[in-house]
């Protein structure tokens, strides 16, 4: 079971440490940042490693090193979700991602918030809108009033009883409520411009400002789109499990309402891509090009496109043409980042170009990738609809809109 | 310092005062100091005034404070108690619930005593918060305090929760009675038909956590018949589209528990179905998540082959996947090859296979190969694919490759040989074991086909001795096979290999093989031939890794660590319950664990000695027509002609016959080479070399004096400054003159004077100065004490004694060292070397591929000396940690322990 959280900073310091269970000597921890800064493994190190008897749960998010010692056969997959957690309730009390300087000054209610998020090993109450119920509230309160007393009985209760992600007497006004459906298109392209392989990761973004406690359905025109499908835990599963609806009261506030996979996708993917790649042994060179279109009769044009190709060290690209936007090498990072701001519906761009390879060394066997990020509004490539919203129990005039956006997810290009 | 002592003083002061708002500040300033390791406890009495605060945010800082510092001041636990009890009657929901949560985790026995009230009373508070809030802190007293837990009763108490009317109570209620359980020697809950409704509803409305509580617990639960199985599936079927993975993950398991009592085909083909997206979609997580999906997939898949059909795509890699993603994907598409996808995998191989990380190209070659096994209408493609990977000339590649073309020619003998005369043209130097036995495995079974097979087998054998022992295994294997093919162009090779393997041999398993050749060869050529080339059975391509009980158990635990590292259970759990935790029933456990240690190494040692007489019977009954027997004969004709050559010889032959180690090291030790220490041109023609040494029980430094002058020397004399080990010589050197080029020895005795004692420079040092006289000259000079000399005879600690002493150090006391690049790992050989310098050897165990070794040591200074080393044979390193109280010295013993495994 989790025995402390542990959070370090870049260089291995400890920046935080929380124990449940008796208290975890610093010991461990050295001994495990000592084989995590061992060469090349602070990225491929398994996430679950297995030091002195020990299990170490680590993550990495904003320049912090979150690990979780464990010392039974638990489920590890609780640990790991429960630092996500951890970290996305720290982003929502902090107003900031935590990082090193963040966490610090707000250390008292990083505290706070782990001592309610977790009793024991059990987690508890990870949900940011209650915790700030439990936190925020009793905070400004001035104590010893009578009312003050009974307040504390309603939040408490409202803490176990209803619904565990959602207080009551919410009052908003104007009541409004928005979607966001995000399509991730993850695709990789052969050179030639195939595409080998390719799939649709989305989500539901809600943002809800409704009072009191109003139960939505959501109706879909293709259920069987969310085949592999999550669901945030405020939707009733067995309702979608007979009747493919969506019947849920929302958390107060943002939060994710689904995610889904699927192969299918309805229109053609709106950027074609291809290109090509060659060293040169003799010169120690590489000659590349990389062609981009706009494809889809849907989409009339696409803003901020970008292609990055990550070089091996000591690379240098001299020499680099484009047809649209601008081209740059970051001798630092040793990529070169392709920017166009619009493309030009129904004309190739282009980007062409050699690098160097250090006068040193092998000629490297693998042929770089190019990394391509865009973006679009109102195009949804699965073909997800929504057919109607319903909202009950709130007798206001509502304002509700649903939004689509699809963008690359891994969008590479293979040469 | 003195800077602090302020800091700490102004709190003080700030704490104590009436001005509640800096007193806060106060509080959040002691909580930040206590998080960057800062020693504030003496601020305790101070911080624990302020804990009768109305301010609810200061309440839980001063808690955080004293959970932290309440284990080291026992004695003010008691005032502690005081107001937590006074909390635990709080008006507050939220304080009660808080100081309940506190006290449960504050883990200081005085205080578990006094918890008993307010517990049961909040067990039955009025609101359910708090209910929810005693409930888990019954599972944490439990852990402390079994009995106590039973005997008050609040076990019933927990049970009697499970009908609570709030489903969040339940819940927690359930969560504790299953941590209860994990510990509890029985179970103390069990599901039965009454609570199986309740414990159902609760896991409806229970949030995302409790949710796979509740789904684990119901794991454990064996449903009456089939039709209960299939409406707990239905009922649980919905949790798998929950977004928190350790839901979907623990709905899986329980699931799949439930299916293995339904018989129905039909029925089961279903849930297939449905959980075949749930799977896969995990894969939509971030990688941590995915990594642990990915290896409980690999289970699932093992037991159920066809549920992922169609699905391969979701686990082609990504660029941007971690390397330990990308190879649990790989491991997947494997088991998923079928006819129908196998043309797309094996592109996607193709290009892994060119991708930079070399484990997983390496992976990727294997691939391949497994799924030319696997699916035998792929196989020709598949070599075609290998074949173009050898042109790469990337030297993991080819050998990669020489791997599993081995295999597909066991699987498919006499059809793809073919390719060999490529494999042998693009051979590179293969330095890895397995390919360079696979390739002699190659040259060995084809050796008729390939024409120069006696001159590539040679060029092998050049090494034989410096080989690793499978390596070895296998180049007799082969050249065996080779004689049987070839007889006449290989006969010479042979009987170099066997008569190396028989005599030169330190590896028992290589002796005995090659005598089996041997004697086979020798009795009957033709059955020989029958037997070692007979037709061997194929190797099957198949999904499962593991034996199936091992799969059931591994599924059994799916959401837990043991089917992330697919490993059982009890190599996690057996590991837990050595010095980690302090209650008494485990540690006779661990004792436990020792004995039976203790007995494995008995045997392990008497079978060793077996094998060794077994050996020289062997030797002596075997009767070749080689040179063996010559060489008896000869030693016979030595034993004749000369005394002394035999006695040599005998003495020889035992060196040989017995155990290697032993022998070898303990003889080596003897004469350590002395070290100069004062030269005859700085002590006017008097040259010393001494060494410390320790032998009956006390110290001695050894010298040997030589005089390189023309005239005799006299009067003597040797005195110690005071040192850090007190060693004090009474002043004598050595007797009378030593003449001109005379060299004498002579033995000091060095007694350990605490008076003596004194730090130079206030710092531990292993140096002593010397003032050595002669003849009323005085030289200077220095010499390194090693620790081992200070470590006594009776530093032998019993088990039980050990464990003790280990506890009773506690943890943040302990000093870790990694010793690395370390020439030998044998433990055996560890244990030798270490007890040769009064460092004993206590206990042994395994935990996973480590070999943990406890010694105990003893110095007059410091007491008893407690070392674990964990040997990690595979690196050749190992991490040691030390205890003991007096840890001036620890530093000093790690690099000595360093040293001494080091030395030859």
């Amino acid at each position: 079971m989790i025995k402390s959280l542990f959070i370090l900073n870049t260089g291995g310091d400890v920046v935080l440490e929380k124990h449940w269970q008796g208290r975890t000597g610093r010991n461990i921890i050295s001994q495990f940042w000592n084989e995590f800064t061992k060469e090349n493994r602070t990225k491929d190190l398994p996430p679950i490693v297995r030091i002195r008897r020990q299990t170490i749960v680590h993550m990495r998010k904003y320049n912090l090193l979150y690990l979780i010692v464990a010392d039974q056969d638990t489920s590890p997959l609780m640990f790991i979700e429960f630092l996500n957690r951890v970290i996305e309730v720290f982003s929502n009390f902090f107003s900031t991602e935590p990082t090193e300087t963040s966490v610090k000054e707000n250390l008292p209610k990083a505290f706070e918030l782990l001592g309610e998020m977790m009793d024991n090993v059990f987690p508890v109450t990870t949900e940011t809108s209650m915790l700030k119920d439990m936190i925020g509230a009793t905070m400004k309160s001035t104590p010893n009033t009578i009312e003050n007393s009974k307040k504390f009985v309603t939040l408490s209760s409202d803490q176990v009883g209803g619904l565990p992600w959602r207080r009551k007497n919410i009052n908003h006004s104007p009541n409004e409520i928005f979607f966001d459906i995000i399509e991730s298109i993850n695709a990789t392209i052969e050179r030639s411009g195939k595409c080998l392989n390719s799939e649709i990761i989305s989500k539901i973004n809600c943002e809800s400002k409704l009072s009191g406690m109003p139960t939505l359905t959501m109706v879909f025109n293709n259920s069987s789109i969310l085949e592999d499908v999550s669901f945030h835990q405020c939707i009733n599963l067995d309702t979608w499990e007979r009747r493919k609806i969506l019947d849920f009261v929302p958390p107060d506030g943002a939060f994710e309402l689904l995610s889904y996979r699927s192969n299918r996708m309805q229109t053609q993917i709106p950027l074609y891509t291809s290109g090509r790649f060659s060293w040169s042994k003799k010169k120690r060179k590489g000659k590349f090009e990389v062609i981009l279109q706009l494809r889809n009769s849907l989409v009339k044009s696409i803003d901020n496109v970008s292609v990055l190709i990550p070089l091996s060290r000591g690379c240098s690209s001299p020499a680099v043409k484009t047809s649209n936007g601008a081209a740059f090498f970051n001798d630092q990072t040793f990529e070169l980042k392709w920017e166009i701001k619009k493309m030009p519906k129904n004309k190739e761009v282009t980007l062409k170009g050699s690098i160097k390879l250090p006068n040193k060394g092998e000629i490297p066997r693998e042929k770089p990738v190019a990394i391509i990020t865009f973006s679009i509004e109102g195009l949804c490539m699965s073909g997800l609809k929504v057919t109607n919203l319903n909202i009950s129990n709130l007798k206001k005039k509502i304002f509700k809109g649903v939004k689509f956006i699809s963008k690359s997810g891994n969008f590479t290009l293979k040469f | 310092m003195s800077q602090s002592r302020d800091e700490l003083h102004e709190l003080r002061l700030k704490l104590s005062g009436e001005n509640t708002s800096h007193q806060k500040e106060a509080v959040k300033q002691v909580v930040a100091y206590m998080t960057v390791g800062k020693d504030v406890s003496s601020l305790f009495t101070e911080v624990l005034k302020c804990m009768t605060t109305d301010d609810l945010e200061m309440k839980k800082l001063v808690y955080l404070y004293l959970m932290t510092y309440a284990k080291f001041k026992p004695d003010l636990s008691i005032l502690v108690v005081n107001s937590f009890i006074q909390d635990a009657k709080d008006e507050n929901p939220l304080v009660r619930a808080l100081s309940i949560r506190t006290m449960g985790s504050i883990r200081v026995e005085e205080v578990t005593e006094y918890l008993c009230q307010p517990l049961r009373r909040c067990l039955k508070d009025d609101d359910p918060y708090v209910r929810k809030t005693a409930a888990l802190c019954v599972a944490k007293l439990f852990e402390m305090d079994p009995e106590l837990i039973e005997s008050q009763g609040f076990i019933d108490d927990l049970l009697e929760l499970i009908t609570d009317s709030n489903s969040m109570v339940v819940s927690n209620a359930l969560a504790a009675l299953q941590e209860i359980n994990s510990v509890a020697s029985k179970p103390v809950f069990v599901i039965d038909k009454k609570n199986l409704s309740k414990i159902l509803n609760a896991m409806g409305e229970a949030n995302e956590w409790s949710q796979v509580f509740i789904l684990d617990t119901l794991s454990t639960y064996t449903p009456r018949n089939e039709r209960e199985a299939e409406s707990l599936i239905e009922r649980i079927i919905p949790r798998m589209s929950h977004k928190n993975a350790a839901v979907v993950l623990s709905s899986v398991r329980a699931i799949l528990q439930f299916m293995s009592n339904i018989e129905n085909k039909k029925v089961l083909e279903t849930y297939y179905r449905k959980m075949a997206p749930s799977l896969v979609s995990l894969l939509t997580n971030p990688p941590e998540v995915q990594y642990v999906a990915l290896k409980n997939i690999n289970l699932v898949v093992q037991k159920y082959p066809t549920i992922l059909k169609g699905s391969h795509k979701v686990f082609f890699c990504r660029y941007n996947d971690p390397t330990y993603v990308k190879m649990e994907k790989l491991e997947i598409l494997i088991m998923l090859a079928n006819e129908d996808n196998v043309e797309a995998l094996l592109k996607e191989f193709k290009v892994y296979a060119q991708e930079v990380d070399v484990a997983f190209v390496r992976k990727a070659v294997r691939a391949i190969g497994l799924a030319a096994i696997k699916i035998p209408s792929a196989t020709q493609r598949c070599i075609k694919h290998l074949l173009s990977l050898i042109k790469s000339q990337i030297h993991y590649v080819t050998q990669e490759v020489v791997v599993v073309v081995k295999d597909i020619f066991r699987k498919y003998p006499n059809k793809y040989e073919s390719i060999i005369g490529t494999l042998c043209n693009s051979l590179t130097t293969l330095d890895d074991i397995e390919s360079k036995s696979s390739m002699i495995w190659i040259i060995g079974q084809y050796a008729d086909r390939i024409e120069n097979s006696e001159e590539l087998l040679e060029s092998f054998l050049e090494t034989f001795d410096e080989e690793n022992p499978e390596v070895q295994l296998q180049l007799l294997t082969s050249t065996v096979k080779l004689f049987l093919h070839k007889p006449e162009d290989s006969q010479e090779l042979l009987q170099d290999v066997l008569s190396t393997a028989t005599q030169e041999s330190e590896n028992p398993d290589l002796r005995e093989r090659a005598y089996i050749y041997w004697r086979m060869l020798s009795t009957d050529p033709d059955v020989a031939k029958e037997i070692i080339l007979g037709e061997k059975p194929l190797i099957e391509g198949t999904n499962r890794k593991y034996h199936i009980d091992l799969l059931e158990t591994l599924l059994f635990n799916i959401p837990s660590l043991s089917s992330v590292f697919h490993k059982p259970p009890e190599n996690f759990v057996t590991n837990i319950k050595v010095f980690l935790r302090e209650d008494e029933e485990i540690e006779n456990d661990e004792e436990g664990i020792l004995q039976v240690e203790e007995q494995r190494e008995k045997e392990e040692e008497k079978q060793q000695e077996e094998t060794t007489t077994t050996n020289q019977t062997i030797g002596s009954l075997i009767d070749f027509n080689s040179e063996s027997k010559q060489q008896q004969n000869q030693n016979t004709q030595q034993q004749k002609s000369t005394h002394v050559v035999q006695s040599q010889d005998i003495r020889q032959n035992k060196n040989n016959n017995q155990d290697e180690y032993g022998m070898g090291l303990s003889q080596m030790n003897v004469d350590i080479p002395k070290k100069l220490i004062l030269d005859a041109e700085k002590g006017e023609g008097l040259e010393i070399k001494g060494i410390f040494q320790r032998r009956e029980n006390s110290i001695f430094y050894e010298l040997s004096l030589t005089n390189k002058t023309q005239a005799p020397i006299g009067g003597f004399a040797c005195v110690f400054n005071a040192n850090s080990f007190g060693l004090k010589p009474n002043g004598w050197l050595l007797d009378g003159v030593l003449m001109p080029m005379q060299t004498r020895g002579s033995s000091l005795p060095c007694p350990i004077e605490t008076s003596h004692i004194k730090h130079q420079n206030n710092q531990i040092s292993n140096i002593v100065q010397i003032a050595i006289g002669k003849d009323s000259q005085v030289y200077y000079c220095q010499d390194e004490v090693p620790f081992h000399v200070l470590c006594t005879e009776d530093g032998k600690l019993g088990r039980s004694e050990f464990l003790k002493a280990w506890k009773d150090i506690p943890d943040e006391v302990e000093s870790l060292k990694e010793i690395t690049d370390l020439t030998e790992s044998n433990s055996n050989i560890v244990k030798l070397k270490l007890e040769n310098k009064n460092i004993f050897f206590v206990a042994k165990r395994k935990a996973d591929e480590l070999e943990i070794m406890y010694f105990s040591l003893k110095t007059e200074m410091a007491g008893f000396v407690l070392l674990e080393l964990a040997i990690d044979p595979n690196s050749n390193s190992i991490q040691l940690a030390t205890r003991t109280n007096n840890t001036d010295f620890v530093e000093m013993l790690e690099l000595e322990i360093e040293k001494i495994l080091k030395e030859y």
